[in-house]
């Protein structure tokens, strides 16, 4: 349209030539005005008669500019830059209130976007690979189990020859900690072996060398080549373009480097930044050969493809169902239904996804509350403030400013502060982003994550949303409120008399600010506690812990190499002076108190059923120190000794659950069981390790003696060791002995039994920590709440005061006055809150540790902590109420 | 205000500016009114105050341009023009009025018979 544009156009040149154009028009009508005036004085009228009657004939000079001015500009952007410029004005003029409100503000939004950029890298950042809405990660699931079941290689060869919905199909497998010696140093990291097409199916050129050949993946062991991370380039090769072509080994097996990933490229999945990907065919040469030895049976952890142009997840995925139909055996023959899933790769891998779902469910509702009590509190203080400029408002509605006009004017000074907060809000969550993100670097299982956290547009404008939403929120009742007003009556007395203003609204404020600080704060203190329940442990104990585990399997150690490493090292570590003891057992997949370590197992009862793995159990290989150094108690007869070795008739123990299920009306200890077909007496019960989540019932678990059980002996074992001092500062000790004992063998994960406890127990400390802050900010919120509107209502009722005085009122009934209406809203809003903490509580039990939801003492403490912090903020108004002065306060029209 | 009715008057009255500066040539505010005003043979009180809008309107759409002059009396004066565009806009314009009035003149008629 282009009639509409040139208007529009000439419209936006008029606003900014505005001075000029005015004055321009003031001649122009000036001049037709006198030629008005000269016609009608040739007519023969008196110069005065003539100049009158010109002036009807042509209209107002101030309207006709006011007409002129409304069609060369755009009215509303216009006044929106003098709203604008007035409101700029209005906040420099109340520094304190600006101040507070911004702070406010800034600390609810700050708080909700930290959250929101933990949401973001953990589900929303693109892969960094060329269109990355185009890849998909395509699993073999077990619905009720995992994502990551596997394929083997020829499921891989069939969806990548027929499946139609993909331009490329990339195998990998994800290996958490590969050894890996470079330029002499060697290190723990991630890797993945992938199929050679891996690179160009992501769009991903090396920044230096060259990516994998087509032929590299094709047979099992010739094509050692890797491609290391720029990470890892940067901190074993200091950049060096010769880190090309030299040599490095993974796993013992000599690999030469062919390329460098570009900067900024982790791989395919998000938080789990792969440091070095070497072709598929190498993982039988690494140590990771299925069982029967042959490459037939490689599995990989899932498939990466890219899809054709336009072609939706879900119509490829129901392609591959259609390919592969599993039957009730899977390639392994085991009875397990596996369905295929092709998701969007963006965001961490979905076997976590549902665990950070509940966890980020949460800290949104904390942080959403803490904004909505920051809010609450913003509309408190504008409605004062409001009420406060009611003779400023009144005047100008006088001099004929409309309604719409003086909402639209308070309205533009709400929103100018919550844009302001919102960029502060940007910075608040930038400084707390790194104390979030520690909770994320490490999982359960010891494994490290990276999460690319750094600001984007998606995090910016959820806070421009955030402080629109906050600004209407806090801003549109108040300015509504304030310009309905009775001129006369503000004219008259000033406004001075608050009485016809209406309680309900600050007073509903006030309360709701008190009662969501209540649920805050009763759910950190319910947290807290959970924490330090946590910390302590249950039927253990992690203080003065160092664990660390043995990796002889990486470097192809034999059974009588481990045996010998254990035995030197256990003694090597029990003769240092700060160690009290020290105990060892299995360490294959996960820590100490994950209920994934150990291995699985089929146990039966003769006569009886089956438990299997299925059902959770798990077993673990133990020495004969393990339950006296973890401190576990031992409930019925007796823990391992020296004398459960391999020639003594085989022992076990099982943990309270396990005994329950197994013989729920009589004694397990004596009873005999078979464990994958060998026979076993049970000699004692031990206590249950409390599960991650309440939710959880604690999982049937059974411990055998190491020299016993040959499941694992040529694995990696744990050393879990009792110290005297700090167990992170014993820790570098400890491994310098064990080096001293074995120089080759690979040490990792050392950490404090604490860290890993933590660890394990994320949601409830990461939980406590936010919770714990915004409880706090929201008891200072509820503060400043309680104090503007008492204050306010004070300042209001000034002269009521006075006459009260004048009349005989004792300074001590004023304060009562003033106090006993902040303690009514204090004690509504506690009670309301506590009916709040109540719901809050249940819908986080998950978390809740070593006390009871309804915690009578918690609820007590809390409640008459908020009720003091009321009345805290009472007492400046009330003393000000006090020292009203009766002949001041009347004077005072 | 109600908006058809004044779209309708603004029509009409650019309309008018048009075919004014049209048939005179360049002319200020003061002398499209008279203009107008003379033609309609006095029929049309103009308040003359509402020609500017129409002016203002006509210069935003590029019809008519207006440059700072001395009238007779050696008033300074803002001359109005017609622009190329605004020729055709009044060709256009015109015959849309002409067929607009012939349905309407045709329309009363009908009425005036029945």
């Amino acid at each position: 349209m282009p009639g509409f544009l040139k208007t529009l156009m000439a419209r936006i040149r008029g606003m900014f030539l505005r001075r000029g154009e005015d004055a321009e028009f003031s001649v122009e009508i000036r001049e037709h005005l006198d030629m008005l005036t000269d016609e009608n004085l040739r007519r023969g009228m008196p110069p005065d008669e003539a100049r009158r009657e010109a002036k009807i004939r042509l209209g107002g000079p101030a309207q006709l500019r006011e007409t002129h001015r409304e069609l060369t500009g755009i009215p509303f952007l216009e006044t929106l830059f003098l709203d604008i410029r007035y409101a700029l004005r209005m906040l420099r003029k109340s520094p304190g209130f600006t101040a507070v409100a911004v702070l406010t503000l800034a600390l609810g939004i700050g708080a909700n976007l930290a959250i929101f950029t933990l949401i973001d890298a953990l589900y929303l950042k693109p892969l960094p690979v060329a269109h990355p809405e185009r890849v998909v990660h395509i699993y073999a699931a077990v619905p009720s189990r995992s994502y990551n079941e596997g394929f083997s290689d020829p499921e891989f060869k069939l969806l990548r020859d027929h499946a139609s919905s993909f331009e490329a199909l990339a195998a990998e497998t994800e290996v958490a900690q590969l050894h890996v010696v470079a330029e002499g140093d060697s290190s723990e990291v991630r890797g993945a072996f992938v199929s050679a097409n891996y690179f160009n199916l992501l769009g991903v050129a090396p920044s230096i060398g060259r990516p994998f050949l087509a032929s590299e993946d094709a047979a099992p062991g010739r094509d050692a080549v890797a491609i290391i991370s720029n990470q890892f380039w940067k901190m074993h090769f200091a950049s060096s373009p010769a880190a090309v072509g030299s040599e490095i080994h993974v796993n013992r097996v000599p690999f030469k480097i062919i390329g460098v990933a570009p900067a900024g490229f982790y791989g395919d999945i998000a938080g789990m930044p792969a440091q070095i990907w070497i072709p598929r065919s190498m993982l039988g040469s690494c140590g990771y050969a299925c069982s029967d030895g042959t490459y037939q049976c490689t599995v990989y952890d899932g498939l990466v493809g890219r899809l054709a142009p336009n072609r939706r997840p879900s119509v490829a995925q129901a392609e591959l169902r259609s390919l592969i139909v599993w039957s009730a055996t899977d390639w392994l023959k085991r009875p397990i239904q596996r369905q295929l899933v092709a998701m969007s790769a963006n965001g961490i891998d979905p076997d976590h996804r549902a665990d950070c779902d509940a966890q980020m469910q949460l800290l949104l509702a904390i942080t959403a509350s803490l904004l909505l009590i920051a809010c609450a509190n913003l509309a408190g203080l504008v409605l004062s403030r409001g009420v406060a400029r009611r003779k400023e408002i009144a005047v100008r509605l006088s001099l004929g400013a409309s309604r719409p006009r003086i909402i639209r004017q308070l309205f533009t000074e709400s929103i100018l502060l919550a844009a302001i907060a919102g960029i502060l809000g940007v910075w608040f969550s930038l400084s707390a982003r790194d104390a979030l993100s520690g909770y994320y670097a490490t999982d359960s299982e010891g494994f490290h994550h990276l999460y690319d956290l750094t600001l984007d547009w998606r995090i910016l404008a959820y806070s421009a949303a955030l402080a629109l939403v906050a600004g209407v929120f806090f801003g549109l009742l108040p300015a509504i409120r304030t310009s309905r007003q009775d001129l006369t009556i503000q004219l008259k007395d000033g406004g001075s008399s608050g009485q016809h203003a209406g309680r309900w609204l600050p007073n509903g404020l006030v309360i709701v600010q008190i009662a969501l600080s209540m649920t805050l704060v009763v759910s950190a203190a319910l947290l807290v506690r959970s924490g330090l329940a946590v910390e302590r442990g249950t039927n253990f104990d992690p203080s003065h812990m160092a664990l660390l585990r043995l990796r002889p399997e990486l470097i192809r150690y034999t059974p009588q190499q481990v045996e010998s490493l254990i035995r030197r090292a256990m003694q090597a570590v029990q003769m240092m002076p700060g160690v009290e003891s020290a105990a060892f057992m299995e360490g294959g997949e996960g820590l100490v108190w994950n209920s994934q370590n150990g291995h699985g197992a089929t146990v039966s009862v003769a006569g009886e059923g089956q438990v299997t793995s299925d059902s959770g159990l798990r077993v673990q290989d133990v020495n004969s120190t393990f339950f006296a150094t973890v401190r576990m108690p031992i409930l019925q007869g007796r823990a391992f000794s020296e004398q459960d070795n391999a020639t003594a008739p085989r022992a076990a123990i099982l943990n309270q659950a396990l005994a329950q299920g197994l013989w729920p009306h009589e004694s397990a200890v004596g009873q005999a069981l078979l464990i994958n077909g060998k026979p076993y007496q049970v000699v004692g019960v031990a206590a249950n390790i409390q599960p991650p989540s309440t939710l959880q019932a604690a999982a049937p678990h059974l411990y055998l003696s190491y020299w016993q059980s040959n499941a694992t002996q040529n694995g990696d074992i744990r050393m879990a060791i009792r110290v005297r001092g700090d167990p992170s500062r014993e820790l570098p000790q400890i491994r310098k002995v064990i080096q001293s004992v074995d120089p080759l063998v690979p040490i990792g994960e050392d950490m404090s039994m604490s860290e890993q406890v933590g660890l394990v127990y994320t949601p409830v400390l990461l939980g406590r920590a936010v919770m714990a802050f915004c409880g706090f900010i929201a008891l200072i919120l509820s503060a400043i709440g309680v104090y503007s509107v008492l204050a306010f209502a004070v300042r209001m009722r000034t002269r009521e005061i006075g006459i009260r005085m004048a009349l005989g009122a004792e300074p001590g009934n004023v304060l009562g006055m003033v106090v006993w209406r902040g303690a009514k809203l204090a004690v509504t809003g506690t009670a309301i809150g506590a009916v709040g903490a109540l719901g809050a509580a249940y819908l986080t039990r998950s978390l809740i540790f070593g006390v009871t939801l309804d915690d009578p003492s918690t609820f007590a403490i809390v409640a008459i902590l908020l009720v003091l912090v009321a009345l805290a903020a009472c007492w400046i108004p009330a003393r000000k109420a006090m020292k009203v002065d009766p002949m001041v306060a009347l004077r005072h029209e | 205000m109600t908006e058809s009715k004044s779209e309708v008057l603004q029509g009409t009255l650019d309309l008018m500016v048009l075919k004014t500066l049209a048939a005179m040539g360049p002319l200020h505010g003061y002398g499209i009114a008279r203009r107008i005003e003379q033609i309609s043979e006095e029929a049309l009180q103009l308040n003359q105050g509402t020609i500017y809008a129409s002016l203002v309107r006509l210069q935003q759409k590029g019809w008519i341009k207006g440059e700072w002059g001395a009238s007779d009396n050696n008033r300074k004066a803002k001359f109005y023009s017609l622009t190329r565009a605004g020729r055709k806009q009044l060709s256009a314009e015109s015959e849309n009025w002409k067929r607009i009035a012939g349905v309407i003149g045709r329309v009363l008629r009908l009425a005036d018979r029945s």
